[in-house]
């Protein structure tokens, strides 16, 4: 009963910007569409976006300024003056992280791990969202043979353990492109290929069959017209779950993959699965500091883009959505007719 | 698109869709593999033996062939399930796969158990008491296991309960002494001591497996909280739980009895596609705790290029996972007739 009377939400801000040209309101459109329910969101995810955002903000910034924050270069195992650090140190004024087994300083490894892991993330998005966009796309839309071939051949891609595949694909990579950035972003990208393929795709057969897509096809319409008209601009806002979701995914990925020994070697950048995997050994003898920051730093990292994620997903997905329900004042009885029976009336 | 809707129609059209799948997977496999330069002999052995000696085995091997005549010698061999032998310790792929497969399969089994255990029971708190310091507490906690690689958790399992309270053995999968004396019949540790009932041996097993599954486990049940959570809150949006609560049924009542039953028959499905991240954590939890499982022996054939021990591996994993898939797929529709299409 509620839901009859509930009274929708008025858009707030529709007047703000009544001054604008029409073409600046259309471009403000699409991204106050977007941010819309963002805005509406109360409670808890709310709270939870504003909190990952804040998380991941401050890892772009450390990234960002890491040769002004870290006291040392990720590589530099001495002073300045040739003085070794001491190895696997624990935490001191000198060191406030403590050195590890490679003499170098965790803290400084730590900060410049944030700007390898984002760089990787960062161009790995790039690159399988410009495979897995267009592919889900076309397939999505023109059906047919070559969808079936596709979908086929990104699910067997996507049934088998991602983690193994990027092994394989980071080492076959590491001969042409060396042990850097590139190598592990190529890897990781090859793994989300099918993901963004699938949803993408996916989703444009179900947009593919509105009505709106069929008038603009009865206007006469070019399909590509439709498609970047119609298609992708609906597709396009599910891009950021995917995305943030992705990322936090790709991290862990990325120190997997520097864990095993197959990502990014120590002397081309710092990064934290392998300095984990450095880590471990010093476990047996009660060596903390090295393992433990990098580690933070990982599950800090993924826990903020997996609350911005999940926050849009909540705020986003509508089958979830808990819109708020307003409160309704049923004026006071008179007489004896009761209220119920006059909403209910036809 | 009219489909008959019985079960048989639907398992006959799943196998068959299953073959190009493997196929796909096989070629890719190949592919990959040919990729690299130079053929699996050269690359294991080159420069250590003489030129002869080299052209000699790659011949053997077939290496000197076409591709397309490679390719199907290599279909030929999985279908015969004749994976080769390692180039790097001469042992025979079936072997591989027997012993540290079943070391993964042991360890994959058990942190299932606790996945499940874990995941579910705190995923269905979550999304009963929505929006309370239960659910928030809860989802944090998915969201952080989530976050945590395995290893990492793994580091500090093994600082905490093996060094500092020292009451869990942090590397291997026996004690050396009774990995020595100990038989095998299964390969499965656990199994093996229980038949020849050496209870000493059992506990030492036991006690090895407790640290890496648990870990690998509360990772795993890390994705199932969250996922169980969603479900259950769409569940409760259904018109049947709304019907129930019309009726006046006690809130308590709505929830075990409509909800949680048809929250729940999409993890089966999860649980499928968990399967592929189980054997992703089984590889790096192996290397963390030193289980001598096929992840570890994956990483150590790669580290020493043995192409035939690589691709062996994968193809088996791959067509694990295909059957698996398969299976749970098939579970599925039983459960939920929908899936029928």
């Amino acid at each position: 009963m509620t839901s009859q009377l509930e009274t929708p939400p008025v858009p707030s801000s529709v007047d703000e910007d009544a001054d604008l040209s029409p073409m600046q309101q259309r471009r403000l459109g699409a991204l106050r569409r977007m941010w819309a329910p963002m805005h509406d969101a109360k409670g808890m995810p709310k709270v939870i976006v504003w909190v990952g955002i804040g998380i991941t903000l401050a890892f772009v910034l450390m990234a960002i300024f890491a040769t002004q924050i870290a006291p040392y270069a990720f590589d530099q195992y001495q002073t300045a003056d040739g003085v070794r650090f001491v190895k696997q140190q624990a935490p001191s004024a000198q060191h406030l992280f403590g050195t590890n087994v490679m003499s170098t300083d965790v803290l400084s490894r730590v900060i410049f791990g944030s700007r390898t892991a984002i760089e990787v993330v960062l161009l790995s998005l790039f690159v399988s969202m410009a495979i897995g966009l267009p592919l889900g796309l076309i397939s999505g839309y023109h059906g047919g043979k070559l969808d079936r071939t596709l979908v086929l051949f990104m699910d067997a891609m996507l049934a088998f353990p991602s983690l193994l595949f990027a092994i394989v694909i980071a080492f076959l990579l590491s001969k042409t492109f060396g042990h850097g950035v590139v190598t592990a972003a190529l890897a990781i990208s090859i793994v989300y290929v099918p993901q963004y393929f699938r949803v993408v795709r996916n989703h444009v057969i179900s947009i593919r069959e509105e009505s709106y897509v069929e008038a603009a096809r009865a206007l006469g319409a070019r399909p590509w017209t439709i498609m970047r008209r119609y298609v992708l601009q609906n597709v396009i806002q599910n891009v950021p779950i995917i995305a943030t979701l992705n990322a936090a995914d790709a991290i862990l990925t990325l120190a997997a993959l520097g864990f095993l020994g197959y990502g990014i070697q120590p002397t081309e950048a710092a990064e934290w699965g392998y300095d984990i995997q450095r880590a471990i050994s010093d476990a047996g003898a009660g060596i903390w500091w090295t393992g433990l920051f990098p580690g933070l730093a990982i599950v800090l990292l993924v826990t903020g883009l997996t609350l911005v994620g999940e926050g849009l997903n909540d705020v986003l997905n509508p089958v979830i959505r808990k819109r708020p329900i307003q409160e309704v004042e049923l004026p006071p009885r008179e007489g004896t007719a009761p209220v119920q029976d006059e909403v209910a009336a036809p | 698109m009219k489909r008959s809707g019985s079960l048989r129609s639907y398992v006959i059209t799943r196998v068959l869709l299953a073959f190009p799948m493997l196929l796909i997977l096989l070629t890719v496999v190949f592919l990959l593999m040919r990729v690299a330069p130079g053929d699996p002999i050269t690359a294991a052995l080159g420069g250590r033996v003489s030129a002869e000696e080299l052209a000699r085995r790659r011949h053997d091997a077939g290496y000197d062939r076409p591709l397309p005549i490679q390719y199907l010698e290599y279909l030929r061999g999985v279908a015969t399930l004749n994976l080769g032998t390692t180039i790097l310790d001469n042992r025979p792929m079936t072997q591989v796969i027997a012993q540290n497969g079943a070391a993964t399969l042991e360890l994959s089994f058990f942190a299932m158990i606790v996945a499940m255990v874990s995941g579910v029971g705190i995923g269905l708190i979550a999304g009963r008491y929505r929006d309370t310091a239960a659910d928030l507490g809860g989802r944090l906690f998915g969201i952080v296991l989530y976050a945590a690689p395995v290893f990492f958790l793994g580091f500090l399992a093994q600082l905490t309960f093996g060094k500092w309270l020292d009451w869990l053995p942090t590397s291997g999968q026996t004690s050396p002494i009774v990995g020595a004396t100990l038989a095998t019949h299964t390969n499965l540790l656990v199994i093996d001591t229980i038949i020849d009932r050496n209870w000493t041996a059992f506990q030492d097993v036991v006690r090895h497996l407790i640290m890496p599954s648990v870990v690998l486990g509360l990772v795993i049940g890390g994705v199932f909280i969250r996922l169980v959570r969603v479900n259950l809150l769409q569940t409760m949006k259904g018109d049947y739980v709304e019907a129930a609560r019309a009726r006046g049924v006690k809130e308590g009542r709505v929830v075990y009895k409509h909800a949680f039953k048809n929250a729940l028959v999409p993890v089966i499905t999860i649980m499928g596609l968990e399967f592929a991240v189980l054997l992703s954590g089984a590889v790096l939890t192996e290397e963390t705790f030193n289980w001598p499982g096929i992840g570890s022996e994956l990483v150590r054939y790669l580290d020493n290029r043995d192409y035939i021990a690589v691709q062996g591996i994968i193809v088996v994993t791959g067509i694990v996972v295909v059957i698996v898939s398969l299976a749970i797929d098939i579970l599925n529709a039983w459960v939920d007739p929908r899936i029928r299409y």
